[in-house]
């Protein structure tokens, strides 16, 4: 049972300015500096009616929203602590500096990088300190990935009390579909002194929120919520001071110890609190949820077998090589759905290759996945640097993989899991290689689970690997494994993690061994299987083993997953018509079929066969068919989808004979810097690969140098660019301008809604394109 | 504000592909049918909106907004009041347009076409409701005009953002290139007035970028 006395907050900034002449769309935070008074007069009622944190009046105070008042973050700031100080001095009150949301979304699905909102926090918080500022205080915010960056900025800044506090719609989720949970558990790994809610709606309505954070972190909460439900027609608030504070005081049972009001509340309404709350402590109990978490979902440790996807990971794949190497996020991405959609719960995010920045990569590929799949991750790597780079990028709790009883591994990751919250994989391995008994596991085992607890790391965040060998190499050692896992669950009572795969390496028909494995090993104790998800036989024995262990209550999902579906065809089994050529299959968009026949066809001929003479004829008539307006848009793009799957086949007949070089070009494509319309460029870059052009495709909001860089790195023969906004066509043509600095002279085709030819012209582009047909016209003309 | 949208249309989607009356497939129908389906079970749609008297300068009062563009102030001109909204479809949106490129650029092409019609959508019921109500107090609502139309600037786009804390009210941003992110979203002003009020033609005819739209409804392909 945890008990602490508790701190009344202030109520509304924004509503009392209103009532004090405010404009809307007027910066609030200016006030500071050109109406110090009125900010003093409402922060010293405040004050007086019993506030005994003040947040100053920060909120906006950084430098993208400050940008055009005039003002720089550090006079703003500086102000508004001075004059919060003044309004409390002489009563012991406190002040923190107040920090929203930058007001910007952050990658993936906006355009603001995690390490530039983190600088705009930085700005704020030194001038805070500089300010003299006693605490640091986020709220409002919906996106746990840019709270996670304030709060790292706030942790590495300064040594003050870290708050961190986020708005909620009544489905319990944050407009970024952020779990209340979820952010508890993130956000209490971070370091901060409290976390909790504000705004969203009233005091009865965050009850249930502020519930379901409290099963997931031991730390007090915050509790700031609005004056009721506005009147939907005027925005107005009508709860009444006394009704709010009493609905206040009842969630001091579940550690509310930071209490006051946001929208729509009046010094009124912290008084009332002030009088409802005294004599009251704020007490709560153990948190009961374990596990690790993205922002929209928690995986729960202890509660049965959590399937951990192995796919994310090139060893051993040409294909997924060749997609590092290029950058292709698609392709990662859409190994990640997949895994997904089969009922992976945890995604292993490995990016190990030689020649390749591996922490620049990590962050990327993290970024990535995130925006598409809402799983929690698993970090895997043996870098540090590059561990750090996927726990920084990754919005939520990951867990490592992993950590060893080395000292040297001990002493680099373990730091990395305490400063971000982690969990880890304790892999059961020293120095001095590999174990050969379940002892020595164990023993290894121990080793880690206590230097965690020497640096603060909970029990329950710690899943132990007691290492899967080649049973084929060595026989005795799949015995021994599994009496680990079961000594490791009986007696440390800790969750367990294999790559189960390991084991059939080498042996023919490879899924028997791996299935039996793994259901001996699930029966021994094992938690958290490393498998293949998109292997049938793999989940099976996992429903079977849910089903067994009584997890899968009634059988449910059991029945759900394997009971037949009435009338309906098998989606897998493609129905190939004998007599379907594969220009049919690509005509009629008919993705399975296209693929399968060129399988087939290259059985018997040449890849390079297969495009010359077949995809591309095919493509060719479709392709005219658009133009003389017989077929639109989705259809010309289905027909592409189609020998984009017959293509997908040779690329891997290609890489698979490690033949380089594949298609003409390459040619190296970008949706320009501060744009994220990328549908159009998608486009092209589809009908391209579809010509057997090698493509490049650097994504959406690519900044000039890297284009420069890929142009020059892969050397390019054409760069596509596009962009759709009159603002930021002019990002395209610094693009053109800094590749032709750096001495890259090759055509660029440009294209995009606000574009013509003459404007291409204009800005350096020596082609214009007005749709992907005629993209590729252009670079068949270049090429040939 | 949640908004329920029970479904998206398909003859707005297909406008959004550049449909222009060629037979439609069964298979692409169900296709963008399917997807649609989709869309609906995981968007969310927002609306806020605010009515605010229009002084004798044109301004929104109680605001720093003033409507620029000789369009949107002759549209303005007879009215004592404005509204001022703002839609978006979500994060979700976003989040479905990033699934599908990397699964299929063919149904992303598609799925950006159906949100598309699905913020139109949105919009077109509040508007629809806005008019309901402002007849039956027998008052007249004006066009939908959002920044970007006419000779309205783009970044006043911005700044209706500002006005309605959109960010806190609905959680849509503006990046710093002017992007509404989520992108499927709107923001837009309409007047109320005591008298009747001009109603452009409307649709394509009534747009001045048609001459040059590749999306313009021209021909039969309007039906």
């Amino acid at each position: 049972m945890h008990t602490q006395e508790i701190t009344l907050l202030d109520g509304a900034m924004g509503t009392m300015l209103q009532q004090a002449g405010l404009k809307l769309g007027d910066r609030p935070e200016t006030l500071s500096i050109t109406a110090p008074d009125t900010v003093e007069d409402i922060q010293r009622r405040y004050v007086r009616a019993g506030a005994r944190l003040i947040l100053a009046n920060t909120f906006c105070a950084n430098a993208h929203k400050l940008a055009g008042t005039g003002y720089t973050p550090e006079e703003v700031v500086a102000a508004s602590i001075a004059v919060a100080r003044r309004a409390c001095a002489g009563t012991g009150a406190r002040v923190a500096l107040d920090i929203g949301p930058i007001g910007e979304l952050l990658e993936p699905l906006g355009t603001l990088g995690f390490e530039e909102a983190y600088a705009l926090f930085a700005q704020m918080i030194r001038a805070g300190v500089a300010a003299g500022a006693d605490a640091v205080f986020f709220e409002t915010f919906s996106d746990l990935n840019e709270l996670r960056a304030g709060v790292l900025a706030a942790r590495e800044c300064c040594d003050l009390p870290v708050f961190a506090s986020m708005t909620f719609e009544a489905s319990g989720r944050t407009f970024l579909g952020c779990r209340a949970d979820a952010a508890a558990m993130t956000l209490s790994g971070l370091g901060v002194t409290a976390l909790g809610v504000n705004c969203s709606l009233g005091p009865d309505e965050v009850a249930p929120i502020l519930r379901a954070m409290r099963t997931a972190t031991d730390l007090p909460l915050i509790l700031k919520p609005n004056a009721g439900l506005p009147d939907p027609a005027t925005g107005a608030y009508h709860m009444a001071p006394q009704e709010f504070a009493s609905s206040c005081a009842k969630l001091t049972e579940c550690g509310a110890a930071y209490i006051g009001g946001c929208c729509g509340t009046t010094p009124d309404f912290i008084s009332a609190l002030s009088g409802a709350l005294a004599g009251r402590r704020a007490v709560w109990g153990d948190k009961t949820l374990h596990g690790i978490c993205s922002a929209g979902e928690v995986c729960a440790f202890g509660q049965g077998v959590r399937v951990i996807g192995e796919r994310i990971n090139p060893t051993g794949k040409k294909r997924f090589q060749q997609a590092l190497r290029e950058g292709d996020m698609n392709y990662i991405v859409a190994q990640a759905i997949e895994q997904a959609e089969v009922g992976a719960q945890i995604l292993d995010v490995n990016v190990g290759l030689p020649g390749i920045d591996e922490p620049q990569m990590m962050r990327r590929v993290v970024t990535a996945i995130s925006g598409a799949v809402s799983l929690p991750l698993q970090i895997d790597s043996s870098s540090p640097a590059a561990i750090e780079a996927g726990l920084r990028a990754a919005p939520g709790k990951c867990l490592i993989n992993s950590v060893n009883a080395s000292r040297a591994s001990l002493e680099s990751v373990l730091p990395l899991a305490r400063k971000y919250g982690a969990a880890i994989v304790a892999l059961a391995l020293g120095e001095n290689g590999l174990p050969s008994t379940a002892q020595e596991r164990f023993g290894f085992a121990e080793r880690i689970v206590a230097a965690a607890r020497d640096m603060g790391i909970a029990r329950e965040d710690i899943a132990v690997d007691c290492l899967t060998l080649t049973v084929s190499a060595q026989q005795d050692q799949a015995g021994q494994t599994l009496a680990a896992v079961r000594r490791v669950r009986e007696e440390l009572g800790l969750e367990t993690v294999l790559g189960v795969s390991n084991i059939s390496f080498g042996l023919p028909q490879r899924q028997i061994v791996t299935q039996a494995f793994l259901t001996q090993a699930i029966a021994s104790g094992l938690t958290l299987p490393i498998i293949n998800p998109n292997q049938r036989e793999m989940m099976d024995a996992v429903d079977a083993c849910r089903v067994l262990s009584g997890e899968d209550v009634s059988c449910a999902a059991y029945i759900a997953r394997h009971a037949p579906a009435r009338g309906e065809a098998k989606p897998e089994a493609a129905r190939q018509d004998a007599q379907m050529t594969i220009g049919e299959a690509i005509a009629k968009g008919m993705k399975a079929e296209a693929a399968a026949i060129a399988r087939q066809m290259m059985e018997n001929i040449e890849p390079l066969v297969l495009v010359e003479k077949h995809l591309i004829p095919a493509l060719d008539l479709v392709g005219e068919q658009y133009e003389r307006q017989e077929i639109f848009l989705p259809q010309l793009m289905n027909a592409a989808s189609a020998s984009g799957a017959a293509f997908e086949e040779v690329r891997r007949v290609i890489a698979a004979s490690g033949a380089q070089g594949e298609g003409k070009g390459p040619i190296v494509l970008a949706t320009v810097e501060g744009d994220i319309h990328d549908i159009g460029k998608n486009i092209v870059r589809t009908v391209l690969e579809n010509y057997g052009f090698h493509v490049i495709d650097l994504g959406r909001d690519v900044p000039a140098e890297r284009v420069v860089e890929a142009a020059k790195a892969h050397g390019a023969k054409i760069v596509g660019l596009s962009a759709l906004m009159t603002t930021t066509v002019p990002s395209m043509q610094r693009t053109i301008e800094q590749l032709h600095a750096a001495g890259v002279h090759v055509p660029v085709i440009v294209g995009g809604a606000v574009l013509t030819p003459d404007y291409a012209r204009e800005i350096g582009a020596d082609y214009y394109a007005k749709d992907a047909k005629q993209s590729a016209d252009i670079a068949k003309a270049i090429l040939g | 504000m949640r908004i329920e949208l029970k479904d998206i249309p398909l003859r707005e989607a297909l406008h959004f592909l550049g449909w222009h009356g060629t037979p439609l497939e069964p298979e692409l129908k169900a296709q963008i049918q399917a997807l649609s389906a989709r869309a609906l079970a995981e968007i969310q749609p927002r609306i806020v909106l605010r009515h605010f008297p229009l002084d004798a300068r044109g301004h929104l009062t109680g605001t720093s907004f003033a409507p620029l563009g000789e369009d949107v102030r002759a549209m303005l001109a007879p009215c004592h009041e404005a509204v001022l909204l703002a839609a978006t479809l979500g994060a979700a949106s976003e989040r479905l347009l990033l699934r599908e490129q990397a699964r299929s650029a063919a149904d992303a092409v598609l799925m950006d076409a159906v949100l598309s019609a699905a913020i139109e959508e949105v919009c077109d019921r509040a508007e629809a409701a806005l008019r309901r109500e402002a007849a039956a107090q027998g008052l007249y609502l004006t066009d939908r005009f959002s920044p970007g139309y006419g000779d309205m600037p783009l970044r006043q786009s911005r700044e209706i953002c500002e006005v309605l804390s959109v960010n806190r009210a609905i959680g849509l941003t503006v990046s710093s290139s002017g992007i509404m992110i989520p992108r499927k979203s709107v923001t837009a002003i309409m007047g109320v007035s005591r008298g009747p009020v001009a109603r452009r033609p409307s649709g394509c005819a009534g747009c001045s970028a048609r001459a040059t739209c590749l999306l313009a409804r021209r021909d039969g392909a309007n039906a």
